[in-house]
């Protein structure tokens, strides 16, 4: 039983913070392109704050795994 | 190489008349960074243009219209030509010949439009085979011509008389003029759109036939035309490049003294040039009559709108990543140029997450072949030898950390012995355990510790280069550097003794855990600690955290403490790291399970672990070539993501804590690329 919940607690980590992250990257991928059609110079900037929200996933995807660990 | 080139002001004045043989010196050096005169007062203004400004300009209008008639961009096959010394002559003389193409061809184009129309006009006509003067010049009489889209029936209900004339899809109705606008309303119903009668007399077979065969004619004088201007093309389009280049090389010299100051008697040059090369330009300059120069070494002294221009100056390798800085921004010229760190940091990054030998191979191929082809794009060229050296670090992470190639490991993970791994395919047993297994358990976890010292040593390489940048500038800010440096150092004692712990550490100590964590360097780092809930934070981290805030407090005001947050979240993202590994290695291995089976037999391999083929050698070759696609697909998409990855650490996390940026790019007088170089 424990085991059970501690690997939907594993899915649902993941899954809530990779959705996180898309729905940020969706505003920023938006927003980035349209400064970038202005000014082909910000590219890079661009892709610097486009691939910002990733942080999220990644703190998901590092307690996910410090959880799997737990799961006998 | 951590540092722009050193750069010295220099003031060249001299007398007017030796105005244009200085500007030849100048622009002949190509090492003097110009800095355009502003400020107007009774005596010094900004120059005039020299006196050939004007005739070369127009030169260069004709010599573009030129090279817009002959569409010199698309010309394949070119004849060697040199501009000679009289340019002019030759631009009047291809300009004559030219225009008169070019006229006679507008003239052809404009006739063969005129036909077409008087073409499309005759052909409804030319099916209802009526003389053509048939429809005018009626008093009492409307005639309706035009298209329908099905035949007209039942007329006689609208207009009682009235004589039709029809052919496929075209109609003709004479009716009275009375009964013309219901007659019209009703044709609407047929789908009837009218069209004009055109000029003419006669039957409109023989006008159609007729111009049809003049349209011919003209259009294969038009052939003729287009075909003499193509030789033209081909003898001339590389004189009217070069001539181009010429010419705007002229008018660039021509139109430099707006650049400069000047006074009703002499110039004055005000520019910056790399400090090295001024005894170059002294002795260049020295010849000339009356021209004094003066040079002053940056003392730093200026405003921050008079800077100097930044010149890099990186060689070989290096000099690849310099566009990854200016991407980012141009280094400003006083502090560290940041492009070594990258050439070192970059690759490793990159390596450790594509962290397969196979795949590095491919990337050094790749990136070698690429960017020796590609020349005349530097750009993509720089970034393929980026890849390359990504590749490199790739090749050794995947032989000695993780033990990969092309998604395979060599060893299967302890968890599930039967796996894929090329001991088991080659039937040969690798005799190398690599420190770190992507699919085991604790090998993730060992990732995970290695992103954390990855972190903690970038970080710190961040910490004190903005403390090298700042210590001139404000001392303050350079104190708080050290004060982070100690939060950082903090955090990272706290993670040092949790990665010590039995949660976290392999049974069997491994590479990473020994290294770092349970022995020497670290093993210091006293584990006794404040219990907070199930975990345990060591007071040596305490200590240094609070030490830490002490000096942030009073250098960078009351917000630091919570800013300390901010940072762990920077250490917590070099999980990316351990992320891309490992779920790089994971895509790789699901295309591997799901198409192995078409080249061997599954069951007997995971069961005995003997390599029998499967019997059908189409399955095999099928099987074969979905792997090729599939790991090019994941090649691909591992090197985009690892690549944005290894350069958004470098950005965010390394950057924003020493780099400011925003420095103008070092462009001497006379450097211009030249069209024809390549």
């Amino acid at each position: 039983m424990a085991d059970g919940l501690t690997a939907m607690a594993v899915a649902v980590t993941l899954a809530g913070s990779a959705i996180a992250t898309a729905w940020a990257e969706k505003a920023v991928g938006a927003a980035a392109v349209g400064a970038m059609a202005e000014n082909e110079k910000l590219f890079g900037r661009g892709i610097v704050f486009m691939v910002l929200p990733e942080t999220i996933v990644l703190f998901g995807f590092a307690m996910a795994f410090l959880l799997l660990g737990k799961v006998g | 190489m951590l540092r722009p080139e050193p750069m010295t002001r220099v003031l060249v004045a001299g007398p007017k008349d030796q105005l244009e043989p200085m500007i030849e010196s100048l622009y002949a050096l190509k090492l003097v960074h110009l800095v355009d005169h502003h400020g107007e007062d009774d005596v010094i203004t900004i120059g005039k243009p020299l006196a050939k400004a004007a005739e070369v300009s127009e030169q260069l209008v004709r010599l573009r219209s030129i090279a817009n008639i002959l569409n010199v961009a698309e010309a394949k096959e070119q004849e060697p030509a040199e501009p000679t010394a009289d340019l002019r002559q030759q631009i009047v003389t291809l300009e004559v010949n030219l225009r008169e193409e070019d006229e006679a061809r507008k003239r052809m184009e404009s006739l063969i439009s005129d036909l077409d129309r008087r073409i499309e006009s005759l052909r409804p006509f030319a099916i209802l085979r009526v003389p053509l003067e048939t429809y005018r010049g009626y008093t009492s009489l409307e005639v309706l011509v035009g298209r329908v889209t099905e035949d007209v029936i039942g007329l006689e209900a609208v207009a009682p008389e009235n004589e039709v004339v029809a052919g496929e899809g075209v109609v003709a109705v004479f009716v009275p003029t009375a009964s013309a606008d219901k007659v019209r309303e009703f044709l609407t119903k047929f789908g009837f759109a009218p069209v004009d009668v055109p000029q003419g007399e006669g039957s409109p077979a023989n006008l159609l036939a007729a111009a049809e065969s003049d349209r011919q004619k003209w259009s294969d004088r038009l052939v003729e035309i287009e075909d003499r201007i193509g030789t033209l093309r081909a003898k001339y389009a590389q004189f009217v490049m070069k001539a181009e280049d010429v010419l705007e090389v002229e008018i660039e010299k021509a139109e430099a003294p707006l650049r400069f100051a000047a006074s009703e008697h002499s110039f004055v040059v005000d520019g910056w040039m790399p400090s090295s090369r001024v005894d170059d330009a002294m002795r260049a300059l020295a010849g000339l009559p009356g021209v004094l120069v003066e040079s002053m070494p940056d003392d730093e002294s200026h405003e921050e709108a008079d800077a100097p221009p930044v010149l890099l100056k990186h060689k070989g390798a290096v000099k690849r990543f310099e566009f990854l800085t200016k991407l980012y921004s141009t280094p400003s010229h006083d502090e560290v140029d940041p492009t070594a760190f990258l050439f070192l940091l970059f690759p490793l990054f990159f390596g450790l997450m594509i962290g397969d030998a196979g795949y590095g191979i491919v990337m050094i191929i790749l990136g070698f072949v690429l960017s020796s082809k590609l020349k005349d794009s530097p750009d993509f060229a720089d970034l393929m030898r980026v890849i390359l050296y990504g590749g490199v670090f790739a090749y050794i992470f995947g032989m000695v950390l993780y033990g990969e190639i092309f998604g395979i490991p060599f060893h299967p993970p302890v968890e599930n012995p039967h796996e894929l791994s090329w001991s088991a395919l080659l039937g040969y047993y690798i005799p190398y355990e690599p420190p770190i297994h992507k699919l085991e358990a604790f090998g993730v976890i060992d990732l995970l510790l290695l992103s954390v010292v990855a972190s903690v040593i970038h970080l710190s390489i961040g910490y004190v280069v903005g403390f090298v940048n700042e210590i001139h500038h404000n001392k303050k800010h350079a104190a708080s550097r050290v004060g982070w440096l100690f939060v950082l150092v903090g955090l990272f004692a706290f993670f040092a003794v949790l990665g010590r712990s039995h949660d976290l550490a392999a049974p069997v100590p491994r590479v990473v855990n020994f290294l770092f964590f349970d022995r020497p360097p670290l093993v210091w780092i006293p584990a006794a600690g404040l219990s907070l809930g199930s975990m345990s934070v060591p007071y040596f981290s305490i200590a240094l955290i609070v030490i830490g805030i002490a000096i942030l407090l009073p250098t960078e005001g009351g917000l630091a403490p919570v800013e300390t947050i901010s940072l762990l979240a920077n250490m917590m993202s070099y999980t990316r790291l351990a992320g891309v590994a490992v779920a790089k290695g994971a895509v790789a291995l699901a295309f591997n399970t799901m198409l192995l089976p078409l080249i061997i037999n599954e069951d007997l391999f995971v069961t005995t672990g003997a390599v029998q083929f499967n019997a059908n050698v189409a399955f095999i070759i099928l099987g074969f070539v979905l792997i090729f696609l599939a790991h090019a697909m994941v090649l691909i998409l591992g090197a985009i993501s690892a690549s944005i990855q290894a350069i958004r650490l470098n950005y965010v996390e390394f950057f924003l804590k020493f780099y400011k940026g925003g420095g103008t790019l070092f462009s001497p007088f006379g450097a211009r690329k030249r069209k024809m170089e390549a």
